[in-house]
């Protein structure tokens, strides 16, 4: 059924747009693609234009939902997200630094590196700021990330504009969008998106094990410290690579994984790779309202997520007070 | 083995271990513990916890019973002194392998929301399974024998946050079981429990030591503790008696411990505790 979900998001996205298309010819063009031999302007719309584009909002939905479901799982905090924890603003400051500061290398070796330090950075320092003698609270958790979120934001956009002559188009880049998707991003993208997939399920029992809270964990067997870290390096290096494609996009990781929970139990062996495909149907679908709903003014897809995601955040933070 | 493969000195324990026979039990050598800025809670414990008994161990609040079970455990270092498991010290066992062998059900067991109580029980068979090793019929099966020895067989669909307190704590029990451990470690087992239930985990502590297993329970109720082989009596960290519960409940040391007076009375072979 999740797949069905994703095929029929993925199908829509690729028929709908300034240009609508009817379903067989959008099969027609991906058919004829895979033969390399593209035939008219549809053909070329379909592959060239928006396949690239849904397939990375695709990835990064996927990746975004892996990383949400890794946070909550190691912080066992619903709310825990990799825009919340900051771990997407600290990359986005990277990755600005690194393009307007940086030696024009390749992307692989500057933007990316620049972007998961910075993240994997504000991620140690919100930790650290939210303990309190040895717990994680929930509040002082998310107030932590936000706040030092929103100063490494605003930093961006001074990095920005201050060197605004070099830095055209990042306007969109900032809020988050796939107008600029190409190929690249792609193959830089889908190899880590599908390894941060295998790590996932791979770790799924200790995801599980956490649940039980760590001396519980430890006690049947999981290096809970190890474990945590690498994860969370983990989490934030996906974060990071996706940031530095297509700028910050929150809540997606809060909301894919938490829905899933609802649908489908809190078990991870099943909350992992559901979380990636409803990831990637959750962002193929509002990428496409991103480009259709104001058509042709494009809203940045960052816009549309928050939009979505923020109410969400407020209902969930209510609804967790409620037990305690 | 763990530890086999470590230097000279690590070879010499074990072979000093074997000789006088606590290379078959887990035992703690003059252990000392404070929590981080605090006083310090257990102060110098000698204890062993051999194969086949059941150790009971009391005292009054505060007297350092559950962290002598955690650094048993692993689950706490010792500041000093040294934890030793079949004649390797503990923390030289990866989590994993010391998870096969040291159970422990605590005092307040988190049970994750959402998760079926079969679920739960099975995560007592996540230190036999690699990550991406499911479970076999094998594991299947001892998962349902302990869930029907705890008497939760009847709820292994129910979400566990449905569950009573003496229900929840029989789950954990059962995951305990299902770790097949050599030793299980219990911490005030029968506290959220009732009457029938407090009894039946007694009896199943008693049979489990019978069957091999070294079994250690930090019990509030003198009167459970008279069924164990061995009573450990701890006040303010340390161990001050060791022994036989008709040896070590004695009127004059539970009025200087406790701090009230009981009358001692004989059951057959049984001291009874009545409080005066």
């Amino acid at each position: 059924m999740s797949a069905v979900a994703l095929a029929v998001t993925v199908a829509g996205a690729l028929a709908i747009g300034s240009v609508p298309l009817a379903p067989g010819e959008v099969l027609g063009a991906l058919v004829r693609g895979v033969g390399g031999r593209l035939d008219g302007v549809h053909d070329t719309i379909v592959w060239h234009v928006r396949l690239p584009r849904v397939l990375l909002a695709a990835t990064v939905g996927a990746g975004l939902a892996l990383a949400g479901s890794a946070f909550q799982a190691v912080f066992r905090n619903p709310l825990a997200d990799p825009y919340l924890l900051g771990a997407a603003s600290g990359a986005g400051f990277g990755a600005a630094v690194a393009m307007v500061y940086g030696a024009s290398l390749p992307w692989t070796v500057q933007v990316m590196p620049a972007a998961f330090v910075a993240a994997l950075a504000t991620v140690a320092a919100v930790v650290l700021l939210a303990r309190r003698g040895g717990r994680l609270p929930i509040v002082s958790l998310i107030l932590a990330g936000v706040v030092l979120g929103s100063s490494l934001s605003a930093g961006t956009s001074f990095v920005m504009l201050a060197a605004r002559e070099r830095t055209a188009g990042v306007l969109s880049w900032l809020l988050g969008s796939f107008a600029y998707a190409d190929a690249a991003d792609l193959a830089r993208l889908v190899p880590l998106v599908l390894a941060a997939l295998i790590g996932g399920v791979w770790a799924h029992r200790g995801f599980d094990l956490l649940q039980a809270g760590e001396p519980a964990a430890r006690l049947l067997g999981l290096p809970v410290e190890r474990f945590k870290w690498t994860v969370v390096a983990g989490a934030t290096l996906v974060t990071a690579a996706a940031v530095a494609a297509v700028g910050v996009i929150g809540f997606v990781g809060l909301i894919v994984p938490h829905a899933v929970r609802l649908a489908f139990g809190p078990e991870h062996h099943r909350l992992v790779p559901l979380s990636a495909l409803w990831g990637a149907a959750f962002l193929v679908a509002a990428d496409l309202a991103a480009r259709t709903v104001l058509a042709p003014v494009e809203i940045p897809v960052g816009v549309v997520t928050a939009l979505i995601g923020g109410p969400f955040f407020l209902l969930l933070l209510r609804r967790g007070r409620e037990p305690a | 083995m763990i530890g086999s493969g470590g230097d000279g000195r690590d070879v010499a324990t074990c072979r000093a271990g074997d000789a006088d026979g606590s290379g078959e039990a887990l035992a703690l050598h003059d252990v000392r513990f404070a929590y981080p800025s605090g006083p310090e809670v257990v102060r110098g414990a000698s204890a062993r916890f051999p194969r086949g008994r059941l150790v009971g161990i009391v005292g009054p609040n505060g007297a350092g019973k559950s962290s002598l079970i955690g650094l048993a455990s692993g689950v706490l270092t010792p500041s000093a002194g040294d934890v030793v498991l079949e004649g390797t010290p503990l923390r030289r066992f990866g989590r994993r392998p010391a998870a096969r062998r040291i159970a422990v059900v605590p005092q307040r067991a988190e049970l994750p929301a959402g998760f079926s109580v079969r679920s739960v029980v099975a995560m007592g068979r996540a230190p036999y399974l690699g990550f991406f090793g499911s479970q076999r019929a094998h594991d299947v099966a001892i998962c349902e024998t302990a869930m029907r020895r705890t008497d939760v067989w009847r709820f292994r669909d129910t979400p566990v946050q449905r569950l009573s307190g003496g229900e929840a704590q029989r789950v954990v029990l059962a995951r305990a079981l299902a770790q097949e451990p050599t030793w299980l470690l219990l911490d005030e087992p029968t506290t959220h429990l009732d009457l029938r239930f407090q009894a039946e985990v007694l009896d199943r502590a008693v049979a489990a030591a019978r069957s091999g297993l070294g079994v250690v329970a930090v019990l509030h109720d003198l009167n459970h503790a008279a069924r164990c082989d061995t009573v450990l009596m701890l006040d303010q960290g340390r161990i001050v008696a060791e022994g036989p519960p008709s040896e070590v409940f004695d009127e004059e040391r539970v009025r200087r411990v406790f701090g009230t007076r009981v009358r001692i009375v004989r059951d057959g072979d049984r001291p009874v505790v009545v409080p005066s």
